[in-house]
């Protein structure tokens, strides 16, 4: 057998060295498979959390309510419950809920609608309330939430975008810089909803209270407490504007304006000297 | 902020890592190549038998290489493993890596008239998922004919 030496300047185990593109083209195409499974899941878990039956949806909760029986302030805690349930009484197309509300001792000015008509709200937002009416209208908002199930549009969303991060390595922790961009995609949906939400709860309190006196002041609350940052990126739209087309629908509604109804005796919430786990 | 510190270093990182990496596969690709042109006609069969004459001479001859996959490879590879695509960098680093290989044991051969019985491994080095880096071994029988 002869042995002629020859070099072969093709190399056909390795068709590119060009690794940068290989790069851009697998990023492209994770890329194109995260937005296209977030868009297709996230709308099928729209979907389905709007037509998910409160029985079946109490029932997923019940694993978690356990942690609404404590309260951190239990006396404001029966009163916040108090007004609640006047308003529940009052109000229409609400899902068939216990209507809960439970008070937490963080400084976060907000208030937030949990599965299976479980509310929170956190004493920065408590403190910041001057009369009933202010406190009304803060429940009705977060029912306005639960009549347009609102509540589970966002957990459905969030739990695919959790499922994606999970999927990817990225164990639920975005990126400061990052997390802003993805939830600018649903911020245009959140935006109406808040608003949808506001004007549910005017008209709950119009029917509950007769007037609509004093409801406009706990926006001008929520005004000071703004970051101040651009309107795109605020889960609940800016607040001016949120006053101000408020104060439009009232005109067109033609509501009232009534009494102001004081907060019981000593007048702030939390009441003072009530504090839970105290001997 | 501590987001952008730990991201600007995953990706100054990844940049470097593409720049340095490109820049060593390169000047590696062209050094094989001036070796291999060297040493064509020193030849390496997996035959176990080639020419019918007297041997007075048989030795092991054994070249073995190890190269580091750099941070941008083991994350490209990592994406191109997510869809079940071909892992071009690590055909490229593979190649590179048997083609020293057989290199390393032809320059051991010296004198030799063939190498026989080529055989090949190749190793991946790293914990699981990890490519540190990979090894590529080429051994065969070094024959010395009679003259």
């Amino acid at each position: 057998m002869k042995f002629e030496p020859r070099y072969c300047e093709n190399n056909v185990n390795v068709p590119s060295h060009d690794h940068f593109r290989e790069f851009i083209r697998l990023s492209l195409w994770l890329l194109g498979i995260i937005f296209a499974l977030y868009f297709v899941l996230g709308y099928a878990a729209e979907k389905i959390a709007e037509r998910l039956p409160p029985k079946f949806e109490a029932a997923i909760a019940a694993g978690i309510t356990s942690n609404f029986d404590h309260s951190d302030f239990p006396r404001t805690n029966k009163y916040l419950q108090r007004v609640l349930d006047s308003l529940v009484s009052s109000a229409e197309g609400l899902p068939p809920f216990t209507y809960k509300v439970t008070v937490y001792d963080q400084a976060a000015v907000n208030a937030v609608a949990l599965p299976a008509g479980n509310i929170a709200v956190f004493k920065g937002l408590l403190s910041e309330l001057k009369t009933e009416n202010e406190v009304a209208i803060i429940l009705a908002h977060e029912l306005g939430h639960y009549a347009h199930r609102d509540h589970l549009r966002g957990l459905g969303r969030g739990l695919v975008l959790v499922s994606i991060m999970t999927a990817l390595g990225l164990s639920g922790d975005l990126p400061g810089f990052i997390a802003p961009s993805v939830q600018t995609f649903d911020l245009k949906h959140s935006r109406d909803r808040e608003s949808a939400a506001d004007r549910y709860a005017m008209d709950l309190f119009v029917r509950a209270y007769g007037h609509s006196g004093g409801t406009i002041d706990v926006f001008k609350v929520l005004a000071r407490h703004e970051h101040g940052g651009p309107d795109i990126v605020s889960t609940h739209p800016d607040t001016l504007w949120r006053i101000q087309s408020l104060t439009n629908y009232l005109q067109l509604k033609k509501y009232p304006q009534g009494s102001i109804r004081p907060l019981p005796e000593p007048g702030v919430l939390p009441f003072p000297d009530d504090k839970k786990g105290k001997p | 902020m501590a987001d952008m510190i730990t991201w600007g270093i995953w990706i100054s990182l990844f940049v470097f890592s593409y720049f340095i990496g490109t820049y060593r596969e390169k000047a590696h690709l062209k050094n094989i190549v001036e070796r291999e042109k060297a040493l064509v006609s020193l030849p390496a069969l997996t035959l176990k038998f080639a020419e019918d004459r007297p041997v007075v001479k048989t030795e092991l001859v054994m070249g073995s290489v190890v190269i580091g996959g750099d941070f941008f490879k083991q994350t490209v590879a990592g994406l191109a493993s997510l869809f079940g695509m071909r892992i071009s960098v690590a055909e490229a680093m593979m190649d590179r890596a048997r083609r020293e290989a057989i290199l390393r044991m032809k320059e051991k051969a010296v004198g030799a008239d063939a190498i026989l019985n080529v055989r090949f491994e190749g190793m991946k080095i790293g914990e699981r998922k990890k490519i540190t880096g990979i090894e590529a071994l080429a051994c065969g029988t070094a024959v010395y004919y009679a003259k």
